[in-house]
């Protein structure tokens, strides 16, 4: 884009630089300030100089049009390779921050229902939630080192972190003896992460997210610059064209010609190659709409899972709350967006927790906690802890669908714009070359 | 399953760069003379932005101020408003109805006997009054005498035949005048302090426990009695008779409210709270839970506690009352006494019943 400032300006100075030149030739003109004078005074240039002026615009506005082209290809280039190679990769590296915690304070408070002694399949997929919540944790914050928003969210959630597995540990090792204030951390822990933590790693993931639709957009936008070049560029070789034609007597110049020809094929071939590059993007906007949904999908789902453990734990005693806040994230599910498997297990999930709602309701907490974990060490294929991790598999296997298309769309708005910049700049100075030597030809003839 | 890595793209041929908000960050997808200068600029941004923030450097020697989250919140309003209003005197310990002949077929226990449950609210988390044990039943001094009432009606204890409902303490007085079925009690039987306030909005029973409140405190903290904590936070639970006292107290103690009584031992743990203050029944309960603490203090305000069923049922209250006249005769109340708060409160005789009728 600067590159078309740059010929409008460049081209005015070599004609005023041209005239002075032209001036020094005629000292006639030298001292007069008038503006009629003066443009008296370039019409009565010489033939050579006029040529020169005629020349060195036409290289300009070739060079012109080449750096345009260069210049927004490689741009584009660049903001879909910042798009998919980075923004994205942060959206699923937050993402996956958002459930392995969302998971894992599901996994706590389902574990101190069971009892004193919590089954070493929970307390591992515990374990393994916050082991892979602090490797997202300290990628995310490597490469948002310089976003000091993100930056000090990620902060806040690093320095929350070990609060929270604090509480736990209090609560379990409450939970051990059969005290009730085991209850008391376990809602401590819960308040901090729902209420604190994952609003903010949840911003975080927007600001992604957002980052990523900038991203693709810049890609897919209108390539007006190359545009403005080629307008600018074609009217200083029609009046470039009329000046040769004038002073040389012939109609065309055949290095004009060839120039003009070259930059016609840049100028075309960059707006093919944009208009493909910015439907590619169009359609990663797409794939990247579904890869979000389904990541969201599993962190209500986990977060309702949450909620529903939470709800056996306070039995009530939390003014309804729980059940509330369990409804809304199972709400937050877009449910219209599961495919196959996910769509059934989605069902099967909620009526197993209906079911576990109403055995509460019902006061058969015996019952309700069968439903959700089984009394049993091993895991039953009959509870909603069983079904949500199947649920989450499905929902897995949809992403890695969705994300391949994604990348290959990605990939395939890069690749069309590849080898932008080479292209434009190389196009750019073969036109010029050509011009410059078309015209002095003509030069020669005064020499 | 770990997020799958996207294939970088070809970042070092790109030169031009958007001008987003974060591409600071993302310095490898530009040449490496970019990288130098944006890394100069930014590091001078990050000093000049965030110094001594989390995302610069630490400071050497630094100790930041971490801020445990409160389980609860400082109760304000004035301490002295309450008391001018001056409720109506009346004897809390003789507001009940004599039980009578009839009352076993009476229409409300024949209602809990068609429906083959009785719905009764209760405490899920004070240990030794109302708590679930390690193996998930409701256990506890009020569970039992619940128990001995259902009793009455089903001729035996049977889980099937008694459900808990656990409710909050601002939610007894709720819980039986709801006429939402998934929050209806028939009765509540949940360390609940007869008042006269209290005693228009629901019916009680005979009195069938006098407690009274006291302090929980440290044992190394040195405080005696409500009179060592002016200014200090005292923890309480919202909607109780405790957090009354505290607020109308001499010494002007910051009341401190939270929403289950655990929550007030977690408070005392994490050093937000100087003292709990409650029913000694309750304090008992959590000092068994940490040995560090202890019962002391004045017996501040008494707190007879009366089995609570909706208010005008007089039917089922003379019942309850009668199946309270039962156990304190039979020896049933001194068994389920000394199964649970016995051994740490001490020997103690059930109160005498008192009736406005």
């Amino acid at each position: 884009m600067g590159a078309c400032s740059a010929v409008a300006t460049t081209t005015a100075n070599v004609s005023a630089g041209m005239g002075g030149t032209g001036s020094s030739l005629d000292p006639a003109a030298q001292p007069d300030p008038d503006p009629p004078e003066a443009v008296k005074g370039r019409r009565r240039l010489t033939t050579p100089a006029r040529l020169w002026v005629a020349l060195i615009a036409a290289v300009v506005a070739f060079l012109g049009i080449g750096g345009a082209c260069a210049g927004t290809l490689a741009a584009r280039q660049s903001a879909e390779t910042n798009a998919a190679g980075t923004s994205e990769r942060l959206v699923q590296n937050v993402n996956e921050l958002y459930h392995a915690l969302a998971e894992a304070d599901a996994t706590a408070a389902t574990a101190l229902l069971v009892g004193p002694v919590p089954p070493t399949r929970l307390t591992d997929l515990y374990n393994s939630d916050i082991n892979q919540a602090v490797t997202a944790l300290s990628t995310a914050s490597r490469e948002l080192a310089g976003d000091s928003t993100a930056s000090a969210l990620l902060s806040n959630v690093a320095g929350q972190l070990p609060l929270y597995t604090g509480y736990i540990a209090t609560a379990q090792a409450n939970n051990r003896l059969g005290f009730p204030v085991s209850g008391a951390y376990l809602h401590e822990a819960s308040n901090l992460m729902q209420g604190q933590i994952l609003k903010e790693v949840r911003s975080v993931a927007d600001e992604e997210s957002a980052a990523q639709r900038s991203g693709q957009s810049d890609v897919s936008g209108f390539p007006i610059w190359i545009l403005v070049a080629a307008v600018l560029a074609a009217v200083v070789l029609v009046l470039a064209g009329r000046e040769l034609s004038r002073s040389t007597r012939r109609r065309f110049n055949s290095g004009i010609v060839v120039g003009a020809t070259i930059a016609l094929f840049v100028v075309i071939w960059s707006l093919v190659a944009t208009s493909s590059a910015g439907n590619a993007a169009n359609r990663a906007q797409a794939d990247f709409d579904k890869v979000a949904t389904t990541l969201w999908d599993r962190d209500s789902l986990a977060l309702a899972d949450s909620y529903q453990s939470l709800t056996l734990v306070d039995r009530g005693a939390d003014n309804g709350t729980d059940a509330q806040n369990q409804a809304k994230a199972l709400g937050d599910v877009d449910s219209a967006a599961l495919k196959g498997d996910a769509a059934a297990l989605y069902s099967k999930l909620k009526q197993q927790l209906a079911n576990v709602r109403s055995a509460s309701d019902n006061g058969d907490y015996y019952a309700a906690v069968e439903l959700i974990v089984g009394h049993d060490t091993k895991a039953s294929p009959n509870t909603a802890s069983a079904d949500a991790a199947d649920l989450d598999k499905a929902l897995v296997k949809t992403f890695n669908a969705d994300q391949a298309t994604y990348t290959s769309d990605a990939n395939a708005a890069e690749s069309s714009l590849s080898g932008g910049l080479w292209g434009g700049l190389i196009g750019g100075v073969l036109a010029a070359l050509a011009a410059a030597y078309g015209v002095n030809r003509r030069l020669a003839e005064y020499r | 399953m770990n997020a799958p890595m996207i294939r970088r793209g070809n970042g070092e041929r790109a030169m031009g760069t958007t001008s987003r908000r974060a591409d600071a960050a993302r310095l490898r997808g530009k040449s490496r003379a970019a990288t130098l200068l944006t890394a100069a600029a930014s590091t001078m941004a990050l000093a000049l932005v965030v110094s001594g923030c989390s995302g610069g450097t630490v400071a050497v020697g630094a100790q930041p101020k971490v801020t445990l989250p409160q389980p609860g919140a400082v109760v304000t309003g004035s301490p002295s408003a309450a008391p001018t209003a001056g409720p109506p005197k009346c004897n809390t310990s003789a507001l009940s109805y004599h039980p009578t002949a009839g009352d076993a077929s009476s229409a409300a226990v024949s209602n809990i006997k068609k429906r083959g449950k009785l719905i009764v609210g209760v405490a899920q988390d004070e240990y030794l009054t109302g708590y679930l044990d390690a193996s998930g039943n409701e256990t506890g001094f009020d569970v039992e005498i619940a128990k001995q009432v259902e009793q009455a009606i089903f001729g035996n204890q049977d889980p099937k035949n008694i459900q808990f409902r656990a409710v909050t303490n601002a939610e007894r007085i709720t819980a039986l005048q709801t006429d939402d079925p998934a929050r209806a009690v028939d009765m509540v039987v949940d360390t609940f302090t007869i008042t006269c306030d209290r005693s228009k909005q629901v019916q009680f029973s005979s009195v069938y426990y006098n407690a009274y409140q006291r302090l929980l405190v440290l044992k190394n903290s040195g405080y005696r009695n409500l009179d060592d904590l002016g200014g200090k936070k005292v923890c309480a639970q919202n909607g109780s008779t405790s957090i009354q006292t505290l607020m109308m107290y001499k010494s002007h103690p910051i009341p401190y409210g939270v929403t289950n009584l655990t929550d007030c031992l977690v408070a005392l743990q994490q050093g937000q709270v100087d003292a709990i203050s409650t029913d000694d029944t309750i304090l008992a309960g959590l000092a068994q839970q940490d040995p560090n603490t202890a019962v002391v203090g004045d017996r501040v305000e008494p707190e007879p506690y009366g089995i609570a069923v909706s208010p005008g049922n007089t039917g089922l209250i003379r019942f309850v009352n009668g199946v309270l006249e039962t156990i304190r005769g039979n020896g049933q109340w001194q068994k389920i006494y000394q199964n649970s708060l016995g051994s740490v409160l001490g020997p103690q005789q059930p109160p005498a019943a008192q009736y406005a009728d």
